[in-house]
C-alpha cells in the first residue's frame, strides 16, 4: 500500500491571553491508501487540532512550531494559501461534528451541493487556459533552440486545431448531457404514467421541453435522420389526451419507444474532435454514414499523416533539448550538494556556511527545474522553502543559545530547542534532494522521447478541452443527485430542492458527507461525525462511511472520543492525551492487548452490556496545557503512576511492529502491573465469545 | 429529638421543617404503591403526537430507564410529568396524589360532574371533587437534570445563586442556612465550597453537569428526572457522572427516571427499562429481562445498533433495521400493551402475542444450550 499522508513531528501551539497553549506536542503517524486511522482522546487532547492542521484551517492564533505534513510530495505546513486551495476540499475533505451548524439554513440543499462544483469549474477553466499558454510558449522556445524549422507556423496550426476541436467537443458534450437528463426524465415520466399521476406527468413534460430542443448533434442524434423528433412530436400530441382522459396505452408505448434511440445514442463512441478539427480546416472531411468508429479511423489517419507525426517528432526534439539542459545542471547540483554536505560535516555547522551553501544550492536547483515536465518533481519544487526554514530555525537556536538574558518568547523557545535536530534537518533536506537527483540522472538514459511527446500532445489537448469545459448547473445537478443517491438519500430528485431544516439529523449528516465527497477526495477527515446523533443513526452513518471507503479506496482519519465507535471502523488506532500519542496500534492490538494506563482508563470508563461492577472513572481533568507537566502528562490521574512518571517523559516502547505505547510500565525494570479488572474481564469475555462463534461457524 | 444531635443533623432537620409539604405522605406505602404513576399520558403539539397514550409506574428507590431514538418523545414524557407542558390527556400521580391532569381528562371530569349533579349524587360529587385537585406543591419533590450542561445554567448567575434559587423560591430567607446548604450539596457532588463564588463558564463540561445535579438535589427531592445527563460529555467524564448519580442514589434514597439513547449506559444504570418509539411505549421490562428476551422488533434493532469495543464482534455484527410497515400487520387488530412474561410488557396484538411467546421459548432454549 502506498502512503497517502505522513505527519512527522508535528508541534502546534496557540497564543492566548494567559500564555501559549501547547495543543499538539510532537506527534507522527502515517496514513495509507484505503486505510482508516482512528484518533481517540478526550476533548482538549489535540485531536481536532491535528485534523485542522492537515486541512490548513487552524485558527488565527495558532503557531505551527514544527513538523511536516507530507501529502503528494508537498509539505502542507509550508505551502502557501493559493496552493492549498487546490488541495483543500478537492483532495482532502472534512466532515464536521455538528450537522446542524455545518449547513447553511437558508440555502437549498441542491445549491449547497453544487456550489463548489460550479465555482471550482470556473477556476479550473482559467487554470487550464494559463497552463496551456505557458506550456506551448516554453515548448516552442525549446523547439526553436533544438533547431526545428517553422515552429511558429506549426504552433499556429496546432492552436487552431485545439481551438476548433475543443469547441466541437463542448458542443457534443452539451448535447450528450441533455440526452442524459432526457433519459432520466423519460424514465420518471414512464413511472408516473404507470402510477396514473397525470399531474406529475405534465410536470415531467415541462421539464423535458428544453432538453428536447437541444439533444441534437450530428454525431449523437441526427435531427434529420433520427426518429427522435417524430416521437417527441407524437408524445406532445398524446399527452393532453392522456391528461384529460387518463388512458395511457399510447403514451406508455411512445415513451418506451423514445427511450431506445436515446439510450443507444449514449452508447456510441465520441468522435476524435481534434482530428476532426484538422480535417475541417483542410476541407478533407471524409464521408459520414453514422458510424463514429469508422469516421474516427479515417480522420485520425489523415491527421497523423499530414500533421501530427511530424509535429510529434518536433516536440520530441524540443523535450529532449530541455531535458538535456536540465540534466547537465542536475549533475552539477549533485556535486554542489555533496560539497555543501562536506562543508557542513563538523558537529556545529557554521551558520554562515549553512546560509551560503543552502542559498547556492537552492538557486541552482531553481535554475535546473525542468519546467516542461508534466509531473512536477515535488522534492525539487519544495527544496528552497524546506531548507530555508530549517536554516532559519537553526540560526535562531544559535542566537538564543548565546543570549544571556533571553526575552519571554525566546526563553520558551530555548526550553525546548534541540540544536542537533535542527542541524540534522538541514543535512537531511540536502541528502534527500541529492539522492532524488542522482536517481533521476541514473534513469535518464531510458527515457523514451517519442512516448513523452505523445503524452505532451495528449496533455495539451486535455488542457485545451478543460479550457472550454463548463460545469453547467445541469451537469452539477446530475452529479449532485447521483451523490445523494450514493449516500443513501431516497427521493433524491425531490429532496434536492429542500432546505436543511426539512431533513432529520442523520439525513443532514449524509448531506454533509455528500458535499465532502463531491470533489472526489483522496482523504476524508471525519471529526466526531456521529457525536450529535443517536445510536441507530450513528450505526447507519458508520456503515455508510465504511461502504464509501471500500468503494472509493478512501483513506479516512476518524476522530472520536468513544472507543466503542471505532471498533468497527478503524484499521489503526492512535490514542491521544495532552497533545501526544500515548499508544498506537492496530484495532485488534488496542482492544485485545491495551498497554497504556490511559487506554485502560478509557476502556474501563465505559459500560458494556455485561458490566456490573462500579465504573473506573478517570479522576480529575486533563492538565492545563499552558504549563504541560514535566513527566508523563497522564501521571496525575493515573493510579499506576511511578516516581519516574512525574520526572521524565516516557519514550515510545515497541511492543510489536505496529504496536507502540509511551509508558514507563513497559520498561524492563518496571514492576509488573495488570490492567484493571473490568478491562481484563471484558477481554476474556470477548475472547471466549469469539471462540464460541468461531466454533459455530466451523460447524 | 435528643440534645446529642450534631450540627449537621440539626440543619437537616430544620430543612425538613422548612421544606415540608402539607399532607405529604398520609397513608402512602411505597411498598404497595408506585412513587410515580403515569396513566394514558398524551401530549400533542398541534397535529404531532409527541407522546401518545403512555402508561408506566416508577417504584421507590429504582432507576427507571427510558430509551428511544431522538424525536421519539422520551424527553417530552419527562417534561410533561414535571409540568412543563399542558398535558393533552391522561393523569400523573406522585405518591398517590394527582400532580397532572390532561385537558381532555378535565373535559371528561366536567361531564361526569354535571351528570352526578343532575342525578343528585352528592357522594360521587365529593369523590370527583377530591380527585380533581392537582397538588402542584408536591412538584418540589421532583427535580430535573438537563441534557445540555452549558445551556441549562444561567451564565450571569454565580453557582451559589443557581443552586440557591430553588430554596429562595421555597421561601427560605436565612442567608447563613442557604450558604451551608449550598456548601453541603457542592461537597456531595464532588466540588468544593469555594466554587460557589464562580460563574458557570469557569467550569468544564463535567463540572457543569455536577452543578446541575447539585441544583436538583438541594431541595431534597424524592424523584429525579435525568434527561440525557451524560450524552453531551466525554466518555471519561460520563463515568464520573454515572458513578456520582449512583452514589447519590444510595446516599439519599433517590428514585431516578433516566432518559437516554445509549443502551449500554442505560443497561448498566437502570433497574427497569421502557423502550419508546414514535410516542408509544413499545416494550417495558426489567433491564436483565429486556436484554435476555428482546421481543419487539424495534427493541431488537436498537440492541443491534450498540457499538462494542470488540473488533471481531463488530465485524460480525449485523444491524437489524426496523420498518414498522413491514414488521407489523395491524390492519385487522390494533396493538395493545400486553404482559408476555411476568413484568414484561410488549405492544402487540393477539397474533403477535402468540409469536412472541414462542420466541421467548426459543431464546430460553438457546441460552440453555449455550450454558451446556
Amino acid at each position: 500500500m502506498a502512503k497517502k499522508l505522513e505527519v512527522k513531528n508535528l508541534i502546534i501551539s496557540f497564543r492566548t491571553n494567559n500564555g501559549t497553549v501547547k495543543a499538539v506536542r510532537d506527534i507522527s503517524f502515517d496514513l495509507e491508501r484505503g486505510e482508516t486511522l482512528a484518533i481517540v482522546g478526550e476533548s482538549g487532547s489535540g485531536k481536532s487540532v491535528t485534523a485542522r492542521a492537515i486541512m490548513g484551517i487552524l485558527a488565527k492564533n495558532a503557531i505551527p512550531e514544527g513538523g511536516e505534513i507530507i501529502y503528494d510530495g508537498q509539505d502542507l505546513m509550508k505551502i502557501n494559501e493559493e496552493d492549498f486551495h487546490k488541495i483543500r476540499g478537492n483532495r482532502i475533505s472534512m466532515i464536521f461534528q455538528d450537522p446542524l451548524s455545518s449547513l447553511n439554513p437558508i440555502v437549498r440543499i441542491g445549491k449547497q451541493l453544487t456550489e463548489a462544483m460550479i465555482l471550482n469549474g470556473k477556476a479550473n477553466q482559467r487554470e487550464a487556459g494559463r497552463i496551456y499558454k505557458n506550456k506551448t510558449r516554453l515548448l516552442s522556445a525549446e523547439m526553436k533552440e533544438a533547431g526545428v524549422t517553422d515552429v511558429d507556423v506549426k504552433f499556429s496550426v496546432f492552436n487552431s486545431v485545439t481551438k476548433l476541436g475543443s469547441k466541437l467537443e463542448s458542443d457534443y458534450n452539451y448535447s450528450r448531457e441533455r440526452v442524459e437528463s432526457m433519459v432520466k426524465n423519460v424514465e420518471a415520466a414512464l413511472i408516473d404514467v404507470l402510477d396514473k399521476e397525470p399531474k406529475k406527468v405534465a410536470k415531467d413534460m415541462r421539464r423535458m421541453k428544453s432538453d428536447a430542443a437541444n439533444v441534437y448533434n450530428e454525431y449523437l442524434i441526427d435531427e434529420k435522420k433520427s426518429e427522435v423528433p417524430g416521437l417527441i412530436a407524437k408524445l406532445k400530441e398524446a399527452i393532453p389526451g392522456y391528461i384529460s382522459t387518463g388512458k395511457h396505452d399510447q403514451t406508455d408505448a411512445i415513451l418506451k419507444e423514445l427511450l431506445v434511440p436515446l439510450k443507444k445514442a449514449l452508447e456510441t463512441t465520441a468522435p476524435d474532435f481534434y482530428a476532426m478539427a484538422f480535417c475541417r480546416v483542410h476541407n478533407a472531411m471524409p464521408a459520414y454514414n453514422g458510424d463514429n468508429d469508422a469516421l474516427n479511423e479515417k480522420m485520425e489517419a489523415y491527421f497523423n499523416e499530414k500533421f501530427l507525426n511530424s509535429f510529434a517528432k518536433d516536440i520530441a526534439a524540443g523535450i529532449e533539448n530541455s531535458n538535456k539542459k536540465s540534466f547537465d545542471k542536475k549533475g552539477n547540483i549533485v556535486e554542489s550538494l555533496n560539497k555543501a554536505l562536506d562543508a557542513m560535516k563538523e558537529n556545529r555547522i557554521d551558520i554562515k556556511v549553512a546560509k551560503e551553501q543552502s542559498k547556492k544550492c537552492s538557486n541552482e536547483i531553481e535554475n535546473a527545474l525542468d519546467k516542461l515536465a508534466i509531473n512536477k518533481d515535488s522534492i525539487a519544487y519544495t527544496f528552497k522553502s524546506n531548507i530555508n526554514s530549517a536554516v532559519k530555525t537553526y540560526a535562531q537556536a544559535l542566537k538564543v543559545e548565546k543570549m544571556k538574558h533571553p526575552g519571554k518568547k525566546n526563553r520558551m523557545f530555548k526550553d525546548r530547542m534541540d540544536i542537533d535536530l535542527y542541524q540534522n534537518n538541514i543535512r537531511l533536506g540536502m541528502t534527500r534532494a541529492r539522492d532524488s537527483f542522482q536517481s533521476q540522472i541514473d534513469a535518464a538514459e531510458q527515457l523514451n522521447y517519442d512516448q513523452l511527446s505523445h503524452e505532451m500532445v495528449d496533455y495539451l489537448c486535455g488542457e485545451a478541452s478543460k479550457r472550454v469545459l463548463k460545469v453547467t448547473k445541469r451537469k452539477a445537478q446530475i452529479r449532485a443527485i447521483e451523490l445523494m443517491e450514493e449516500v443513501g438519500i431516497t427521493n433524491a430528485r425531490q429532496r434536492y430542492r429542500q432546505y436543511p431544516f426539512e431533513f432529520s439529523g442523520g439525513m443532514r449528516q449524509r448531506i454533509v458527507i455528500a458535499i465532502a465527497l463531491a470533489a472526489n477526495p483522496d482523504i476524508l477527515i471525519c471529526d466526531e461525525p456521529t457525536t450529535a446523533l443517536d445510536v441507530t443513526i450513528q450505526a447507519q452513518i458508520l456503515e455508510l462511511i465504511n461502504k464509501l471507503k471500500e468503494q472509493r479506496q478512501l483513506s479516512i482519519i476518524f476522530i472520536t472520543h468513544d472507543l466503542g465507535v471505532v471498533a468497527n471502523m478503524a484499521d489503526k488506532i492512535a490514542v491521544m492525551y495532552a497533545g501526544k500519542i500515548v499508544e498506537c496500534g492496530s484495532a485488534d492490538e488496542i482492544f485485545y492487548d491495551p498497554r497504556h494506563p490511559y487506554t485502560w482508563a478509557l476502556l474501563s470508563s465505559m459500560p458494556d452490556l455485561d458490566t456490573k461492577e462500579k465504573l473506573d472513572a478517570i479522576p480529575g481533568t486533563p492538565p492545563n496545557m499552558i504549563y504541560p507537566p514535566k513527566g508523563d502528562a497522564f501521571a496525575e490521574r493515573n493510579k499506576y503512576a511511578m516516581q519516574i512518571d512525574l520526572e521524565e517523559q516516557p519514550p515510545m516502547f515497541k511492543i510489536t511492529d505496529s504496536h507502540y505505547a509511551a509508558t514507563w510500565l513497559l520498561h524492563p525494570n518496571a514492576p509488573k502491573v495488570e490492567p484493571p479488572k473490568i478491562v481484563t474481564d471484558r477481554i476474556a469475555r470477548m475472547k471466549k465469545l469469539n471462540e464460541e462463534s468461531g466454533g459455530e461457524s466451523n460447524e | 429529638m435528643s440534645e446529642k444531635m450534631t450540627g449537621r443533623e440539626q440543619k437537616d432537620n430544620k430543612l425538613d421543617t422548612m421544606l415540608r409539604v402539607d399532607n405529604y405522605t398520609p397513608n402512602f406505602d411505597p411498598e404497595k404503591e408506585p412513587i410515580l404513576r403515569v396513566e394514558h399520558l398524551k401530549q400533542y403539539f398541534k397535529r404531532t403526537k409527541a407522546v401518545d397514550d403512555v402508561s408506566f409506574d416508577i417504584w421507590k428507590g429504582e432507576v427507571f430507564g427510558l430509551v428511544g431514538e431522538s424525536g421519539c418523545g422520551k424527553t417530552t414524557t419527562g417534561r410533561s410529568i414535571i409540568g412543563l407542558y399542558e398535558i393533552t390527556d391522561g393523569d400523573v400521580f406522585f405518591r398517590g396524589k394527582r400532580i397532572g391532569m390532561g385537558v381532555d381528562a378535565l373535559k371528561r371530569w366536567k361531564k361526569q360532574f354535571a351528570e352526578a349533579k343532575a342525578a343528585g349524587d352528592t357522594k360521587k360529587m365529593e369523590e370527583l371533587k377530591t380527585d380533581k385537585v392537582v397538588h402542584k406543591d408536591l412538584m418540589t419533590k421532583i427535580q430535573m437534570i438537563f441534557q445540555d450542561p452549558v445551556g441549562s445554567l444561567d451564565p450571569r448567575m454565580t453557582v451559589r445563586e443557581i443552586i440557591a434559587e430553588g430554596l429562595k423560591i421555597r421561601g427560605i430567607r436565612d442567608k447563613k442556612f442557604i450558604e451551608d446548604r449550598v456548601a453541603g450539596v457542592l461537597e456531595k457532588v464532588g466540588l468544593v465550597p469555594e466554587h460557589a463564588e464562580r460563574y458557570p463558564h469557569e467550569f468544564s463540561g463535567g463540572q457543569r453537569q455536577r452543578i446541575g445535579i447539585a441544583r436538583a438535589i438541594v431541595l431534597q427531592p424524592d424523584l429525579i428526572i435525568a434527561d440525557e445527563p451524560i450524552s453531551a460529555l466525554d466518555v471519561s467524564i460520563q463515568a464520573q457522572v454515572i458513578n456520582l448519580m449512583n452514589d447519590l442514589r444510595d446516599e439519599m434514597g433517590l428514585t431516578i427516571m433516566f432518559i437516554a439513547h445509549d443502551l449500554s449506559v442505560v443497561k448498566y444504570f437502570s433497574d427497569r427499562i421502557g423502550v419508546m418509539y414514535y410516542g408509544k411505549m413499545v416494550e417495558l421490562a426489567d433491564s436483565d429481562e429486556l436484554f435476555a428476551h428482546p421481543l419487539h422488533p424495534y427493541t431488537k434493532s436498537l440492541l443491534s445498533a450498540i457499538p462494542l469495543p470488540d473488533p471481531n464482534y463488530e465485524k460480525r455484527r449485523k444491524r437489524i433495521t426496523y420498518v414498522p410497515s413491514l414488521s407489523h400487520d395491524y390492519s385487522e387488530e390494533g396493538p395493545t400493551f400486553k404482559e408476555i412474561l411476568p413484568k414484561h410488557y410488549v405492544l402487540c396484538n393477539t397474533a403477535e402475542y402468540e409469536k412472541y411467546l414462542k420466541e421467548v421459548e426459543e431464546l430460553d432454549a438457546n441460552a440453555r444450550r449455550k450454558q451446556r
